[in-house]
């Protein structure tokens, strides 16, 4: 378990840092604690998931990201209780910027 | 238009057949191949028909590379024949053949930790039309050599969990907050 441990909780704990800096700079003060819970939450749910379809499955990454996108809407309206284009606007901007992180880190280490 | 802006987003979906995309590694996949060498007056060569073509001669329980993208198949050579030095010697060989009974893993997602794949085959029966194979076996292993087995897939499911029952926990507060709000 140690060889899978290694390699992933690094890009886990990544993406918590990115999404919740994120998300800390866009939540009104009164929320923010609970937007915070709310991104961990969700992003314990899609990130592990979405590296185990694309990891072992070889499902297309696009389509996976898209799903998990599309949950993290849903998550936080549903969890938020905010107006859903409040939501997309959350799930949009942390996902791209852990997304461009990403890309930023591939580039740097992999390519 | 829209069926052009589709396929524009579609295109770069769909993966060609022979380069490693952009967020991908490669993979070195091996074969390892077993036989009874008391019962087959024949030794195994591994030839791919596609390519810069370079035989492979197999050593019981040594690992070789292949290729199904550039079709590798299996010869079984008779103890008294030669390796042909050349393409064209390779179109009039006779001997029994069969193709790799497996998949190669070119590639995986970056970051992925497996970096090498070896895949046991047994050689059961050599008749004139082929060889037959079982597949007795695949180690899945990172670049240190570790062994990499379906149970280290089960952190993941197990950190999704976790996420799973920090989303309920939230919910089941939210709802009681609201519940207890008009009071």
């Amino acid at each position: 378990m140690t060889t899978v441990l290694i390699s992933y909780l690094p890009l886990l704990l990544l993406t918590l840092a990115a999404e919740c800096a994120v998300l800390a700079c866009l939540a009104p003060r009164e929320q923010r604690r609970r937007a915070l819970e709310v991104c961990v939450g969700l992003n314990l749910v899609t990130h592990p998931l979405v590296t185990l379809l694309s990891w072992r499955l070889g499902v297309d990454m696009l389509a996976l990201e898209l799903s998990a996108f599309l949950f993290e809407w849903w998550g936080y309206a549903t969890l938020l209780r905010i107006r859903s284009i409040t939501a997309l606007r959350y799930a949009l901007l942390t996902n791209v910027c852990s997304a461009v992180i990403g890309i930023v880190i591939w580039t740097a280490f992999w390519s | 238009m829209r069926a052009a802006l589709l396929t524009i987003l579609w295109l770069p979906m769909t993966p060609p057949p022979d380069m490693i995309l952009p967020g991908h590694k490669s993979v070195r996949h091996e074969l390892l191949l077993e036989w009874d060498t008391d019962a087959n007056d024949c030794s195994f060569v591994a030839y791919p028909t596609r390519g810069f073509h370079v035989p492979v001669e197999i050593r019981p329980g040594e690992p070789f590379e292949f290729s199904s993208k550039y079709g590798t198949r299996i010869y079984a050579m008779p103890d008294d024949a030669a390796v042909p030095e050349s393409r064209d010697g390779w179109l009039d060989v006779a001997w029994p053949t069969a193709s790799v009974p497996v998949q190669e893993v070119r590639s995986v997602a970056s970051g992925n930790p497996l970096a090498r794949v070896e895949t046991t085959l047994r050689v059961d029966r050599v008749t004139t039309s082929g060889i037959e194979f079982t597949v007795i076996g695949e180690r899945r292993m990172d670049a240190n050599g570790n062994d990499i087995t379906n149970l280290d897939w089960l952190l993941l499911p197990l950190i999704a969990a976790t996420g799973a029952i920090i989303l309920l926990v939230l919910r089941r507060r939210s709802s009681r907050s609201t519940t207890e709000a008009p009071a």
